[in-house]
């Protein structure tokens, strides 16, 4: 057995030669392939809003969703969950797909003169499902269930700009003080700082009121089957990992009541979920459904022209956190040069296959009042000057920079083409790292992060503030103790002109004066200084029958308006 | 085993150098033949039985390939292994591309007269990514095989031959490694050293060896009281010597089955952990990362290409190795051979 030996040598020296042996010359694989290239132009067309129009009661609206966090309004935060509690729940407004602002339990609402105090006026005598009237302190009830030191809420953020919150919340005090009941159909908000864009926070489910039956929030019977004042109501209770099925509140009246008898959730496994949505869709047991990022292309082509597609750019952006504190990336001319670098459009193309559009801007086209296409002149691909402006900043060939993407979520593919490009355009060493999310974020928040981690950010609110102040304000980079920056400003951008004018922004009543400055605030941050990296714009496709249903669109959480829709 | 008394503390050199004398044996020996030779083995002989061994050699090696190829898949494994091989090793040569060039002019096109293959989701020729991959999964996997082997023939003949609280400690310790599953504890590993080839070669030898060492510790425990061994000690050999040279290399037949079956679970272990994401940096054409970016594309028609050229790539390799592991075990098995 001693010739064994010779075996392993023989392998050995295999593997060792495996690794002595490098490259050589090999063909070139760039261009299009001969007779043309097959790629989809960039970016699917939206296809144009539905028209809302009277419909008639029936049908059952079907579609899946993957297991909500919470269906409460005390911790409702997905997508999921917002789609089932918008359903349930009446907050004092209400937007509409296109922005607008509409009434909601609130018939109209006025500030002081700073926007520091909102006096919201309720309509008299509307109802929750168990027959309870909604009045101003059902909301303040519900408000400070959220708030209350023990709730367990994950997105009692919501309500911090409100003074009282902080004490309450610390136990300190028996009432939010901020939350005042004027009268049983006036409800007056006192604001910590001034904010003329409240009311749109109030469109958020945590702050749906709550009726004086409402259980706690640690009491699943209640959570699970929550009372509400929406157009929708609990048909049974929330079966986990199964369904919920809301069914129509035929007492509504705090808007026009909904046309459709029943809503079916069906709780689908995240594994493979969106594929059984398509599945679904197809076999005639869904009435929406998402669909895997490479059926994108296919489904357009099979299901558009049928009239069962929908496309709709939302309230989303894919970015780069670029270090704006630490080299390499600690100057404009260094991170447009990175930007330039990127092939958005070959990415979109190539590797998204014209799912996602390249973003121009970091406030998305979703509000057409402040969005300026092309602010992010740097947001083109231009290798000629992406070297200059590289040259300029000190970012020679050979330059280290992290790029840092969370694993398991599909950023790997596109990264990785971020990687090559990054590479050949401007010479850089990239050290390219995939980590868990947790990761990834702690990595981010740490002191001294530098380079480049992906990112997406969806406003929680519809304002263009909402991208623009978490994103960039120094205000949101909170630095904690130790250095970590416990806020979303990630970038630790920090420029005291564009506080000043989001600042004013927030503070400012008049719409078309208040975008001028969202506007010219991203001017700054954005055009200027490329405080992040705009990357692509997020866009939503579904694939809905519009020949049966009628008022179908989507909403600014991406999904469907329940309250319109209708059988045809 | 704790029961049994520990060995003599090293076996006195005095006076006789340890030569030759029964190193040897090709694994079969009866107790008679080492008796013989060692009865034969008187100083100035020692060259000569060196010399007899030697040229006995093929006989022995020709005896076990007689054994393998009556074993038609192992053959057959044996030759998959022989192109694999080939193909790791003189990877640049054999790739039309750069495994690693990206064209997003071109990407998930279907196998063409330019991209035998097809490409990839980067636009990466996918024949060259498999060649490149192969190149990969040979590195790791028999990397991860011999420093496996190595460690665990190490620790597992100290344990055999030491016994007492050595080769309790060792054996608690190969339990604790051995309860981890394999992936759960690579994960673990690779999260520590952080993403790349060698933490994955790392994370898989340190799950890898205890087996080897257990098999080898087996062997250890009934080859040191064998009558041969027992005539080396009596003459002086050191510890060492008789680890080496008489214990060894009878011992080791049934751990070198086992590396051969371990290159294929380290093959897929590695594509695995690509797979999910932790294993070689997402830009490398892995086979595992392979798969892992066309998962998406598996109901997409015209898209097969993207995930079963992969697929097809790690069930071939593994089954090489498994064939050629149940053959080596047939061939070295002593209880098989052939009146010869």
């Amino acid at each position: 057995m001693r010739r064994s030996r010779t075996g392993f040598a023989v392998v050995a020296l295999g593997a060792a030669a495996a690794m002595v042996l490098t490259g050589c010359a090999q063909r070139s694989n760039q261009g299009a392939p001969e007779g043309g290239s097959a790629q989809p132009s960039v970016g699917y067309p939206e296809t144009p809003p539905v028209e809302v129009v009277p419909g008639k009661p029936g049908g059952v609206f079907r579609l899946g969703i993957t297991e909500p966090t919470a269906i409460d309004p005390y911790n409702v935060q997905e997508s999921e969950g917002t789609s089932v509690a918008n359903a349930l729940f009446t907050g004092l407004v209400q937007v509409e797909p296109d922005g607008t602002v509409v009434p909601g339990v609130a018939t109209d609402w006025s500030a002081n003169d700073d926007c520091s105090q909102w006096t919201f006026n309720l309509k008299p005598n509307t109802h929750f499902h168990n027959g309870e009237v909604v009045d101003a302190t059902s909301f303040k009830r519900g408000w400070e269930r959220v708030a209350a030191p023990n709730s367990g809420s994950e997105v009692s953020y919501h309500l911090d700009v409100i003074q009282g919150y902080e004490e309450f919340q610390a136990g300190q005090a028996p009432e939010m003080t901020g939350v005042q009941v004027a009268s049983a159909n006036q409800l007056v908000v006192n604001l910590v700082q001034p904010d003329c864009e409240f009311p749109l926070r109030t469109n958020h489910p945590a702050l749906s009121p709550a009726p004086a039956a409402v259980g706690p929030t640690s009491d699943p019977n209640y959570t699970d089957a929550p009372i509400g004042n929406g157009p929708f109501k609990m048909d049974g209770k929330w079966e986990h990992d199964k369904g919920i099925r809301l069914v129509r509140f035929e007492e509504y009246d705090a808007g026009p009541k909904a046309y459709l008898d029943a809503i079916e959730f069906t709780i689908l496994n995240p594994q493979n979920g969106v594929q059984l949505e398509t599945d679904g869709f197809k076999a005639g047991t869904f009435d929406w459904a998402r669909m895997p990022t490479p059926l994108i292309g296919p489904n357009r082509a099979e299901f558009e022209p049928q009239g069962k597609w929908l496309s709709k750019k939302t309230n989303g952006i894919n970015y780069f956190v670029a270090m704006n504190a630490e080299p390499p990336l600690n100057s404009p001319e260094a991170r447009k040069a990175v930007s330039m670098a990127i092939d958005r459009a070959a990415i979109a193309e190539g590797v998204f296959k014209g799912a996602q559009a390249p973003a121009d801007s970091i406030v998305p086209s979703l509000f057409p009042d402040a969005y300026q296409p092309g602010v992010c002149d740097a947001c083109v691909y231009d290798p000629v000057k992406a070297k200059e402006l590289a040259e300029k900043a000190g970012l020679t060939p050979g330059t280290e920079i992290n790029l840092s993407f969370n694993t398991g979520a599909g950023h790997e593919e596109w990264t990785a083409a971020v990687r090559q490009q990054l590479e050949q355009n401007l010479g850089l060493k990239v050290n390219y790292q995939g980590v868990p999310f947790t990761d990834h974020l702690n990595n981010m928040e740490a002191k001294g992060a530098s380079g480049l981690y992906r990112l997406a950010w969806g406003a929680d609110y519809p304002t263009p503030g909402n991208y623009l102040i978490p994103l960039m304000a120094t205000s949101s980079i909170k630095l904690d103790a130790e250095g970590k920056v416990t806020g979303n400003n990630y970038s630790r951008y920090s420029n005291p002109e564009f506080d000043a004018l989001v600042a004013r922004a927030s503070a400012t009543k008049d719409e078309a004066a208040r975008n001028e400055l969202w506007k010219e605030a991203e001017r700054i941050a954005i055009g200027r200084d490329l405080a992040v990296i705009p990357l692509f714009q997020r866009q939503q496709f579904r694939l809905v029958d519009h020949s049966k249903w009628g008022n179908v669109n989507m909403d600014f959480n991406e999904d469907p308006t329940f309250d319109q829709i209708f059988l045809k | 085993m704790t029961t049994l008394p520990p060995p003599p503390e090293g076996t006195p050199a005095a006076g006789i150098p340890p030569t030759e004398p029964f190193a040897d044996p090709d694994g079969l020996h009866s107790a008679g033949q080492t008796d013989q030779r060692a009865a034969s083995a008187v100083e100035g002989k020692t060259v000569a039985t060196r010399r007899r061994r030697r040229s006995g050699s093929p006989g022995a090696l020709a005896d076990i390939w007689s054994r393998y190829k009556r074993n038609k898949l192992a053959v057959a494994g044996l030759v998959i292994v022989a192109v694999i091989l080939f193909m790791a090793i003189f990877q640049p040569f054999l790739t039309p591309y750069d495994p690693f060039e990206q064209n997003l002019l071109n990407t998930t096109a279907p196998p063409s007269a330019d991209h035998i293959l097809g490409t990839d989701v980067l636009g990466r020729d996918m024949y060259s990514a498999l060649v490149y991959g192969a190149r990969l999964a040979m590195v790791v996997g028999i990397g991860t095989m011999l420093m496996s082997v190595i460690v665990g023939v190490a620790f597992g003949a100290l344990a055999g031959y030491k016994r007492g609280w050595v080769d309790a400690v060792i054996m608690r310790f190969t339990d604790i490694l051995l309860a981890f599953p394999l992936l759960v504890g690579a994960i673990f590993v690779v999260r520590i050293f952080g993403q790349g080839v060698l933490p994955v070669v790392i994370a898989l030898v340190i799950f890898g060896w205890p087996t080897s060492a257990r098999l080898m510790r087996g062997q250890t425990l009934a080859l040191r009281e064998s009558e041969y061994v027992e005539a080396a000690r009596s003459i002086g050999a050191s510890d060492t010597r008789i680890v080496l040279r008489h214990i060894l290399p009878n011992a080791i037949a049934p751990v070198v089955v086992y590396a051969f079956t371990s290159v294929g679970v380290v093959v897929v272990a590695m594509a695995s952990l690509s797979f999910l994401g932790v294993g070689v940096p997402a830009d490398v054409p892995e086979w595992g990362r392979l798969i892992s970016q066309s998962y998406n594309f598996i109901r997409v028609p015209g898209n097969e290409h993207l995930w079963l050229a992969p697929a097809m790539a790690i069930v071939i390799t593994t089954l090489a190795f498994a064939f050629v592991a149940d053959g080596l075990r047939d061939a070295l098995d002593p209880k098989l051979r052939g009146g010869n």
